[in-house]
């Protein structure tokens, strides 16, 4: 009888681990993909309904933000001062002169030989504006750090070509190129996908790989700030940081 | 008797809050698993009511058959030919023997002692 109780419990056990696999399984397969059954007018309204919510998120967003705003500055009277590092780290990120870290992708161009039917020997080179294209579909899908071999690309980056070569900031760059972006990888990646981009570089033999990274650090710009025409009203040496 | 059952119930439960999903490539495996598993249990219950369990049998005939299982599923994918079928098919076929005894076991202690 013991032994009859013992079995019981050891089939018990194992009874657990199969319900754990049998809702794997399930879990597994069962995927509720419902067959869009909804008409265009539904869809719109469904539609209309979302951008309703997406207002009311932003507008929740901007009264958050300015609460924020409001709390620091009626807080800090007497640390303006770290507010305003804070600020500056901040402005500093956006302009590119801070690195940044964060989730996004990693895409490179590279030499790839192969008979395309539309050149023969001909080398064809990547111009300055490929590159441009590439980098501006980005920016333009939420991009939010951009570096093409370790050269970050501010709002005043130069992308061009000098004789064989395309200089980054007036520093030349060779292939094969490796562009990193900061910003949300599935996003950037169908934005890749929808501008044809791949196609883009196939014609010219180059291949486009991209790749999805957890953590990608951008380097810092490395230039000083060219600020010419910009001059503190102090005579102080702040001006430059 | 009921708690095989409830232990069933509670890994279903389990494994429904813990919202395991395995990646659709390794299917095969776990179907594999979840039969071999199966057979497992059913094999044990009959035993257990014709008086031969074997607690070790049981316990390592539960691990070596999912395993033998999901290797066959995977060199069968490497090879080219669907071995998978073949556990699918011993499985299939010891499941449906083992219930059938378990049947008639059943169906002979419910009528013993009526007659």
């Amino acid at each position: 009888m013991n032994k009859k109780r013992y079995a019981m419990f050891m089939i018990s056990g194992i009874n657990v681990m199969i319900g754990i696999i049998l809702a794997a399984q399930f879990q597994t397969y069962y995927s509720p993909d419902q067959q869009e059954s909804r008409d265009t007018i539904q869809l719109r309204r469904d539609l209309q309904k979302e951008m309703e919510r997406h207002q009311q998120l932003l507008a929740d967003i901007s009264r958050y933000e300015l609460l924020l705003y409001q709390y620091e500055t009626t807080a800090t009277e007497q640390d303006t001062l770290s507010i305003m590092k804070e600020e500056l780290e901040q402005i500093k990120s956006f302009a590119g002169y801070a690195p940044v870290r964060g989730e996004g992708l990693v895409i490179r161009i590279a030499e790839d030989k192969h008979s395309n039917g539309f050149v023969d020997d001909i080398p064809v080179m990547i111009i300055d504006e490929d590159l441009m294209t590439l980098a501006n579909e980005l920016y333009y899908n939420g991009a939010r750090a951009m570096s093409i071999n370790g050269h970050r690309l501010t709002a005043m980056t130069s992308i061009r070509n000098v004789g064989q070569q395309i200089q980054i900031n007036s520093y030349p760059i060779q292939l094969p190129y490796e562009i990193k972006v900061i910003g949300d990888p599935q996003a950037l990646m169908s934005a890749i996908q929808i501008a044809g981009l791949h196609d883009y570089f196939y014609v010219i033999n180059k291949k486009l790989t991209v790749e999805e990274r957890e953590i990608i650090v951008i380097p810092a710009y490395r230039e000083l700030q060219n600020a010419r025409f910009l001059q503190p009203l102090t005579d102080g040496n702040g001006s430059s940081s | 008797m009921w708690l095989p059952i409830i232990g069933l119930i509670l890994g279903v439960f389990a494994g429904l809050l813990l919202d395991i999903r395995v990646p659709p490539e390794y299917g095969n495996y776990l179907s594999i698993a979840v039969l071999a598993s199966l057979d497992t249990v059913f094999g044990g219950i009959r035993a257990n009511l014709q008086q031969q369990f074997d607690v070790k049998v049981f316990v390592t005939g539960f691990f070596f058959n999912t395993l033998l299982a999901a290797v066959l599923a995977f060199l069968g994918i490497y090879l080219g030919v669907d071995l998978y079928l073949a556990a699918i098919f011993a499985f299939g076929v010891r499941l449906f023997n083992n219930i059938a005894i378990i049947r008639r076991i059943l169906l002979s202690k419910w009528t013993r002692p009526s007659s």
